[in-house]
């Protein structure tokens, strides 16, 4: 439990310090919390409930620290990592799965923005500026999932993933 | 007509599929109201005429404050310790300082108004958030519907204020029912139209229905202010640069697209312009 809340806090982190000092790279737009969730999976491997309430206590701490719709991001963290857990269990722990979970989540997360925040008329943000996001989401959040996992890959896997 | 099959097939008995026809059903009410519940909760949180309630005020001054002391102390104070790094504190200082006196020049520009200078705590640089919050809120006599400034010009408007800390919504995100009425001069004519669009890719603003004719080389460049007609923004704040000028599909008005003044990525100090 201890390295979840530490790969956690590390990217709530790395993700304010983005925005605070990287924020004129539109193409660095971070979103390393959410996808910390895919580095946390490990642990709660044999149970699915606990994943889903770290989740959503994560995605609770989100929104307390980066926006002002409380609960919302809890939500979709929610859900997001419903999916996560089962594409994570059904596949090997892997770095092209945890590529393909991540363009997953990005996509997923930005889809359901988009369609939540067009629902409520909060904005009114278009398809082709949907697309627009979508692509400055990838660098930044790639590379961050790519280090994370080659970091975490020998010290950390392998004794969680054989349990 | 399956559960008497398999009643007769002796697999169930009554009691047992009364029970897990009771759960399924239990199962699809708890579903059934958690969406409801969900979308009740994103509609009081996302919607900026309900969300301003004590819930959610105490919520704001609570965590900006956290946020305040974690980030900016949290890297001043240890900076402290640190020689090297000390200089690095100065030029940020000085920065600072000189950030400060823009904003200075700023209040003298605006004499007849009253402006309430504010850092801004709190800020996500995701393309769907497009909220910033700042270090002050109701108790230094700010209130809702307030336009926010910067020495560029304009940024946007309060959509929640706390006792300590307020919410600005960005002038970027604009939806239906926040457009803004803004105007320029042209031949010392004044021409009104309506900002209604932002396109993100570009990081333009199109100001719609502006009817006249106008040379695109000497329109360039001109200032587009508010216009003062809404009740949202008080007249004369700088909203852009006029960049380019098209007709409109039936060739009636025009379209003007203009670039923002202020850069929405890099906001620290800013100005609320309050009541005289």
């Amino acid at each position: 439990m201890f390295f979840n809340i530490i790969i956690a806090v590390i990217s709530i982190l790395l993700e304010n310090l983005f925005n605070i000092y990287l924020s004129s790279f539109r193409i660095m737009t971070p979103l390393f919390t959410l996808l910390s969730l895919i580095f946390i999976f490990p642990y709660f491997k044999n149970s699915k409930k606990e994943f889903l309430i770290f989740s959503f206590f994560l995605g609770l701490i989100y929104d307390l620290l980066f926006t002002n719709f409380y609960i919302l991001n809890s939500i979709l963290f929610l859900i997001i990592s419903f999916f996560i857990f089962y594409i994570l269990k059904t596949h090997n722990y892997n770095y092209f799965i945890i590529i393909y979970t991540s363009l997953f989540v990005i996509f997923f997360y930005n889809v359901l923005l988009f369609l939540i925040f067009n629902f409520f008329n909060y904005i009114n943000y278009t398809i082709f500026d949907l697309s627009y996001i979508l692509r400055n989401f990838l660098i930044g959040n790639l590379s961050y999932v790519t280090i994370l996992y080659f970091i975490l890959k020998r010290n950390y896997f392998k004794h969680i993933i054989k349990r | 007509m399956t559960i008497i099959v398999f009643m007769k097939m002796g697999i169930y008995n009554k009691g047992d599929i009364m029970k897990k026809t009771k759960k399924k059903k239990y199962k699809f009410i708890m579903v059934f109201l958690s969406i409801i519940l969900v979308f009740v909760l994103f509609y009081i949180f996302i919607n900026d005429n309900v969300k301003n309630n004590y819930l959610t005020s105490n919520l704001n001054d609570l965590t900006a404050n956290i946020f305040k002391i974690t980030t900016i102390s949290f890297i001043k104070d240890n900076n402290n310790y640190n020689k090297d790094v000390k200089k690095e504190i100065n030029n940020d200082y000085k920065k600072e300082i000189n950030k400060l006196k823009d904003t200075l020049n700023l209040n003298s520009v605006n004499s007849d108004k009253n402006l309430i200078n504010a850092t801004v705590i709190k800020r996500n640089t995701n393309y769907w958030y497009n909220t910033i919050t700042i270090d002050k809120g109701y108790k230094d006599n700010i209130k809702l519907g307030y336009a926010v400034i910067n020495k560029n010009g304009l940024i946007g408007k309060i959509i929640n204020v706390n006792k300590n800390t307020s919410d600005i919504k960005l002038l970027i995100a604009l939806k239906k029912d926040n457009y803004i009425s803004a105007k320029f001069i042209y031949d010392n004519n004044e021409y009104y139209g309506l900002i209604n669009k932002y396109n993100l890719k570009k990081n333009e603003l199109t100001l719609t229905n502006v009817i006249g004719e106008f040379d695109i080389n000497k329109l360039k460049n001109t200032n587009v202010v508010t216009s003062g007609l809404s009740d949202s923004f008080s007249s004369g704040l700088l909203i852009g640069k006029i960049k380019d000028i098209k007709k409109d599909t039936f060739g009636i008005s025009n379209t003007i697209i203009l670039t923002p003044t202020v850069n929405f990525n890099n906001l620290d100090i800013v100005s609320v312009v309050g009541d005289k």
